[in-house]
């Protein structure tokens, strides 16, 4: 028996240094230079119980509004995400001091376009926010042609109380073209050809650009701060 | 359990992981989704980083290690048989192990294929380590009675 026992040592060891490499290699497949990415778990818990309205977070009535302009494949939308975003939404959104907008650009291309029509479709829903921190989570490489009807399934599967074949018909809906075109409008007017870039105001005709690229939960807080004291 | 049991049990896990873990790799290859009644997480967990292993998908490793095990289980006796059945399966129990952990903790989403997966090579672990444990019974040798006699 001893032998024997000697024999399954051998083996276990062996295994779980086959297991060591395939383990080392499959997490050495995500990179390790890139932002942390939001978990879904986290995701789920910084947006619950905060209402949303198609592209907007928060309430209403808020008297600040942010507003994002992103891209989908953008990584530094996705590190805004995941470093400075849920700061705000604690800190101001929940609170009911801003409501934020997320206007989705293609500024990067094809893939974009295609992304930001199922995630809008999700907004039809209320889910936009979800699906977008969703993408985010599974973001590859730009354009490589990854944004496959079946990788969207994928995005919006996950997204709770989402009624996935309806989201995934909603893409091309009248709803969708509508907020896409309203994008596009904003987006000339205000002049955008980088992401992210945030601006804030009290409406979609008052908004000013705050600084240029990932901008840190602090700068915006500070930012915000300061329009919150011209609204009183 | 008798060895012939242990052998019968393992041939019928590997069968049935032959039929998941190759209903994963039709499902990759033909591009379409799975069938996912139970926990609504395939689709996020088959397009997720950790379903490819060094550009290989892990369907497809699975399929084969299944493969493996059927053939190392389909002969009766031999030592090494034994041994290539047990490394096997300790290494797929293992892999199944870390993928169940990326599955709830990174990915936060249960794909009700790659949990079946992962109960029957946890099966088929415990079988070929029992089996890897007895001594083999000689070519010819009439095994031993339960029981002492009378």
């Amino acid at each position: 028996m001893s032998r024997r026992l000697t024999l399954f040592s051998v083996l276990l060891g062996a295994a779980a240094a086959i297991v060591a490499v395939a383990v080392l290699v499959s997490s050495s497949g995500s990179d390790s230079t890139a932002p942390r990415k939001p978990s879904v778990r986290d995701v789920t818990a910084i947006l619950r119980g905060i209402p949303q309205d198609r592209l907007t977070l928060g309430d209403p009535n808020a008297p600040v509004l942010l507003v994002e302009f992103a891209d989908l494949q953008c990584p530094y939308c996705r590190q805004f995400a995941a470093e400075s975003w849920p700061d705000i939404v604690r800190r101001y959104i929940r609170t009911g001091k801003v409501k934020m907008e997320l206007r989705l650009t293609a500024l990067l291309g094809e893939d974009s376009g295609k992304a930001n029509k199922a995630v809008m479709a999700a907004g039809l829903q209320n889910r936009m926010w979800d699906a977008s921190m969703r993408f985010y989570d599974v973001q590859g490489q730009e354009n490589s042609g990854y944004v496959t009807d079946r990788f969207l399934r994928g995005v919006l599967s996950g997204v709770r109380g989402l009624d996935l074949a309806r989201a995934m018909k909603d893409r091309t809906s009248a709803g969708v073209r509508d907020e896409l075109g309203a994008v596009y409008s904003l987006q000339r007017r205000y002049g955008i050809n980088s992401t992210p870039t945030l601006m804030i105001g009290t409406d979609d005709t008052d908004l000013e650009r705050i600084a240029p690229g990932v901008v840190s939960a602090e700068d915006l807080a500070q930012a915000i701060n300061q329009r919150l004291l011209k609204t009183v | 359990m008798s060895d012939r049991a242990l052998r019968t049990a393992g041939l019928v896990l590997a069968v049935l992981g032959i039929g998941v873990a190759g209903y994963l790799v039709y499902v990759h290859y033909a591009d379409i989704d799975p069938v996912c009644n139970i926990a609504h997480g395939c689709h996020k967990v088959q397009t997720s980083e950790y379903a490819n292993l060094a550009g290989v998908p892990v369907a497809l490793l699975g399929l084969l290690g299944y493969i493996t095990l059927l053939g190392a289980l389909l002969v009766p006796q031999g030592e090494l048989a034994r041994m290539v059945a047990a490394l096997v399966a300790l290494v797929g129990f293992g892999f199944s192990m870390y993928l169940t952990y990326r599955e709830i903790f990174t990915i936060d989403a249960i794909c009700q294929w790659c949990v079946a997966s992962a109960i029957l090579m946890t099966g088929l672990a415990i079988v070929c380590t029992v089996r890897l444990l007895r001594e083999p019974v000689a070519a010819g040798a009439v095994p031993a009675a339960d029981g002492p006699a009378d």
